[in-house]
Order: C-alpha cells, then structure tokens, then sequence
C-alpha cells in the first residue's frame, strides 16, 4: 500500500555563501515522508541532517541559500504549497500549525524567564487556538500529563531551571505537538539527555504519532533510536541521502558501505573491549562540486570509477535504494 | 533571592542607603531650611559655617546648605531624565538593529559609531551653544553624549540571546516578531538595561556638573553642583567650604551610584546564580 505522501523534499540543493564562491552542504536530496510514518534521517556530525530539516521550516541560517529544488507540502489546509518559496510571513503561519520542531538541546529551547506552561500556552494563544488563557491552561495541563510530566498543574507554573533535562524536554515536545501538527521535526532530540530518559522520550513520540496519525522526521546519529522508532530509513552522507529504505531492510541487509559501516560502529556486548569499529577517516572539506562518489576516500572496496563518476541511485530490494558504483556493477 | 543578595551585599545596600538619603535630603532641606536658594542677603556674606549657616553663606548671602541640596535636586534630575532617555533610545535602537540585521544595522551602528567618534564635551558644547543653556538643550546633549554606547551594548547583548535556541523555537512555532521582542529577547536584556542605567547616571552627573562649570550648562539663576563650583573658584584659597560643599557632594554620588551600579551587575549577572 503507498501511503499519501505528507511533504516531498525534491532535488533539494542548498549552499552556503562565501566570497570566494558558494559552498554546497545539500545536494540534490529527495526525500518523501508519506502521512503517518516516522521518516528517520541518520548520518555524522556534519553530513547536513540539521539543514534539510531546517530548510523544512525556513530556520536556516542567514548565510545558507537554498539554490534549487523544492519543498512541497500535502497539508490539511494547504495542498501543494512550495515551502521554500513561501514568504516568512506564510510559513511562519503554516509552522507551528503543520510543522513543528523539537530541537536538541532542552537546556536553552526554553526562554529561562517564562513559566514552562505560559510558553506552550503562548503557541495555542497565538494560533488562535482557544479563546483565553484559562481554556488554555487547561488544554496544556492535559497535554503535560499526556506526555508524561508528573504533576502536571504544578510544573505548569515552573521556570525551566527548575526542570530536569527530561522534563524540559518533555514540555518542548507538549508545545510541538499541542497545536496538532501533521508534521513532528525532531532535531536528535534525545542526544542530550540519558540513556534511560531516551527510552521514555522516543516512546511518547512514537505514542504522539500514533494516536494523531502524525508524521515525523526524526533526525539523529544513533542507529539504535532508529529501530526503535522509525518506520523508514533515509542514511545522509555529505549532503546526499546515499541509501533509502524501510527500517527493517536497513538493519538486515545494509546495502551501501557507509550504512554498513555506521552499523558495525554499533558497540555490542561481547565484541573485545579493545577494538571498536570504527569508520576509517573523517567527512572530508566540504569544497565546491566534487566529481566522483564522496564516500569514495573511506570506502574499504573502492573501485576505479568511484573517483570519477557520481553514483546512480540502484533498487537493491522493495522500496530500498541505495547510490554505489560497486552495488551497481553487482546487479548488472 | 536576588533582593536578598541585594541586602547581604554591603556595598549595594550602603550605596542605595545613601542615594536615598540624598534624594530625600534634597526634597525636604530646601522646603524646611527657611532660605530661599536664590535669597540674597548682602548684609551676611559670605559668612564661615555657624548655627544658622551650617554650611556658611556665598558672596551675596545665599544659604549654601540650602543651595548644595537644591542644586543636588537639579543635578540628579538632569542626571536621571537623560540618562532614562537615552538607555530607552538607546535600547530601541540596539534591540531594532539586533533583531533586523542587515542594513537597518547598519545605519543604526553607524550613527552611534558617528557620535561616538566625535568628542562627547565638544558635541555637547555645540548643542548648547546653538540652541543656549536651558535645561532642555542640557537634556538633548547628554542623550546625544550617551545614547550610541548603550545602544551598542544593548545590540551585543541582543545578539547573543537571539542565537538562542529558544528564541528560534519561538519563531518555528510562529510567534510574531514583535512578541519575540517583547516577551523573549527584552525580558532577558533587563539585567543589563537596569546595570547601563545606574552606571550611567554618574557619567550624566559629571559632563552636567563639567557643562555647568564651563558655564555652559544651567545658567543662573538655576543652581546645580557644577555651577557652584563655578561660582565658588575666586574664593578657592579664602572660603574652601563654598567650593568642597557641591565638589563633594558630586564625589560622594558619582561614587554611590558606581558601587550600586558595580554591585548591581554582580548581583544580576546570572551566572553567579549557580
């Protein structure tokens, strides 16, 4: 069944502007995230997992430019509309309603100087979403003890030194989800915070979803979030997605060697202590248009071709694709 | 908590006890003192402190306790009016070209660059000599002195609570750039708009009384600090009191409202919270 897609990210190129000419961070990326399915977007520090979402609701930096391609959003409201060519005002409107963000960091997401449930309060007020603050209040007091904040009329009134990292994250995903977005962006939302506190995070966002037929984005580096919670796989290298697949094809059958490397750097309970696997080298300089695969100087079997020619995208099995020279010469 | 690091902080809570006591002395001691700040009385010049002089009398037998409060009545409104002014202009503008980059920036930085560049007494010279000495011209001059480094400051500051994260969750959920000012950046920049304007207040004291003594600023028969001063040079050598009554008073509020201001960055600074 091909679910309705929900956002097409297509051809996608951002660059960031320099003097002595432009700098490309994104390239040519497609990307579709059907309604209901949790999209998970994994690769390094650096690969450009953060500035495709970003793009997504207009926050990239100002010296980033979006040099080609589209964003084109299936909303409720809003069919077809082109993201990246929708003026501030437009998308600031569309943001928060259709598509709304969790970021990394649950220390500084949340202004120091407002109380926890004014500022989810704020987003409702602004969205027209009720008529006073006491209907809002009571909305985001059933929505803190949805998403499993204890005591949730008296954190209402907390400033968000007085919270835990948890629980600060807890309240960014109520004032994501509160205005019932269709899209959840999550920008490596548990990075930050324990292993034990991840578990419980990952699972209230999986629980949103569900019960909201909600779409995500969840972008991280740890393959381990990615099982437990996404529903398809897109695998980021250097501004490309070099492999796309349904979660469950990513794990058995890694088809390009950088997901195969970035699973083998998985630690597993009993592999020797001394040796972890590891990815050999580091993501080059990013430098104008390269020719050839950019994966080609860490990949462990490269071939010839690989430095000169880009990789085409090949079907490796259902609904998996992944870009290598050696892929493609295997299934000729 | 922070009213109570107020109180424990000596410094602070000295400070503040005195400026009050200024403030208060100079609102009753004219109204009760039985002399008129600008009441000759050509019979008792120049008189030594006695009982009914305690600070002596000028050279047309005017109360010098009654003018020294008078004048430090003056002096402080012409410190805080154009120093409120100019941490409001200057705070407009800092948070405006903060938050809008680009050239409105650019213009703005410029023209507080301009004034800055130019020497403040001699700017202010210009203002008074081209429009005279009243107090509205001494107004406009300190705000033009003051106005580009508080803007300056206030910028930086805004800037960096702009690279916020939360700040950029306020607008991915589609908050109105006004109320992103308002309720986000301004709430966070008080801190340091409230330090700015108690470190300012002094250096508003000091260029009214330099105006003033340049017999530039109030003009008589107005009385503030620096024209006391002024009025006191010929008898320097013969009758110091007329000359250390307003010297000192504008040494001992110049360095109150320092040690407030000092102690105030301290106690707000949020990192010594932890």
């Amino acid at each position: 069944m091909i679910k309705e897609p929900l956002l097409e990210i297509k051809d996608l190129s951002v660059s960031i502007k320099k003097a002595d000419g432009n700098i490309p961070i994104i390239k040519k990326v497609n990307i579709v995230i059907p309604r209901g399915t949790i999209v998970g977007l994994v690769g390094e520090s650096g690969s450009g997992k953060s500035m495709t979402a970003r793009t997504v609701n207009g926050i990239l930096p100002p010296k980033a430019v979006v040099t080609g391609g589209s964003v084109i959003w299936h909303g409720k409201d809003e069919k077809d509309k082109d993201l990246t060519s929708l003026k501030e005002r437009e998308l600031r409107k569309l943001c928060g309603r259709g598509v709304s963000m969790v970021f990394q960091e649950p220390m500084t997401s949340l202004n120091p100087l407002m109380r926890v449930g004014d500022q989810v309060s704020e987003v409702l007020l602004i969205h027209g979403l009720v008529k006073n603050r006491a209907e809002a209040r009571k909305k985001v007091v059933a929505m803190f003890d949805e998403v499993g904040i204890t005591e949730p009329d008296l954190r209402y009134n907390a400033y968000p030194h007085q919270l835990s990292g948890g629980m600060r994250q807890r309240v960014m995903i109520a004032m994501a989800v509160i205005c019932e977005p269709e899209l959840l962006i999550a920008d490596e939302p548990t990075t930050a915070l324990d292993v034990t506190i991840e578990a419980q995070i990952l699972k209230i966002i999986r629980n949103m979803c569900t019960a909201r037929n909600m779409s995500a984005l969840f972008i991280t580096h740890n393959m381990d979030a990615v099982a437990k919670l996404c529903d398809e796989v897109y695998v980021m290298y250097m501004g490309r997605v070099v492999e796309r697949a349904p979660v469950k094809e990513i794990f058995d059958s890694p088809a390009h060697p950088y997901t195969r490397g970035l699973l083998s750097s998985i630690p597993a309970i009993g592999n020797s202590p001394e040796y972890l696997n590891t990815i050999p080298g580091n993501i080059p300089e990013i430098k104008k248009e390269t020719k050839g695969c950019d994966f080609c100087l860490r990949c462990s079997d490269d071939i010839r071709k690989c430095f000169f020619e880009s990789p085409k995208e090949v079907m490796t099995g259902e609904g998996h694709y992944a870009s290598c020279h050696i892929l493609e010469d295997k299934l000729k | 908590m922070k009213v109570k690091d107020f109180i424990r902080n000596r410094m602070a809570f000295f400070s503040a006890v005195i400026i009050i006591l200024i403030v208060l002395f100079s609102l009753v001691i004219p109204a009760i003192s039985g002399f008129d700040p600008a009441g000759q009385d050509l019979s008792s010049r120049l008189c030594p402190p006695d009982s009914v002089h305690f600070f002596g009398t000028d050279e047309l037998g005017r109360d010098v306790l009654t003018r020294l409060f008078y004048g430090t009545r003056i002096s402080l409104l012409v410190a805080l009016i154009p120093t409120a002014i100019s941490v409001l202009i200057g705070m407009i503008l800092g948070i405006t070209g903060a938050y809008c980059g680009k050239w409105v920036d650019f213009m703005i930085m410029w023209l507080a660059d301009v004034t800055l560049s130019v020497p403040g007494m001699l700017l202010a010279m210009v203002v008074l000599y081209s429009f005279g000495g009243s107090f509205i011209s001494v107004f406009l001059s300190l705000v033009i002195l003051e106005w580009g480094s508080i803007a300056r400051i206030v910028r930086s500051s805004a800037l960096s609570i702009q690279e916020s994260e939360f700040i950029t969750a306020a607008r991915t959920m589609g908050v109105r750039s006004l109320s992103i000012i308002l309720r986000h950046i301004l709430p966070n920049l008080i801190p340091t708009i409230i330090v700015l304007f108690t470190l300012n207040i002094p250096t508003s004291i000091l260029s009214e009384s330099a105006l003033s003594f340049l017999g530039i600023g109030i003009q008589p028969p107005g009385v503030s600090l620096g024209l006391m001063v002024n009025q006191s040079r010929q008898f320097l050598f013969d009758m110091p009191w007329l000359a250390l009554a307003p010297a000192g008073m504008i040494m001992i509020l110049v360095l109150a409202f320092h040690f407030l201001g000092d102690a105030l960055r301290d106690i707000l600074d949020p990192r010594s919270d932890i």
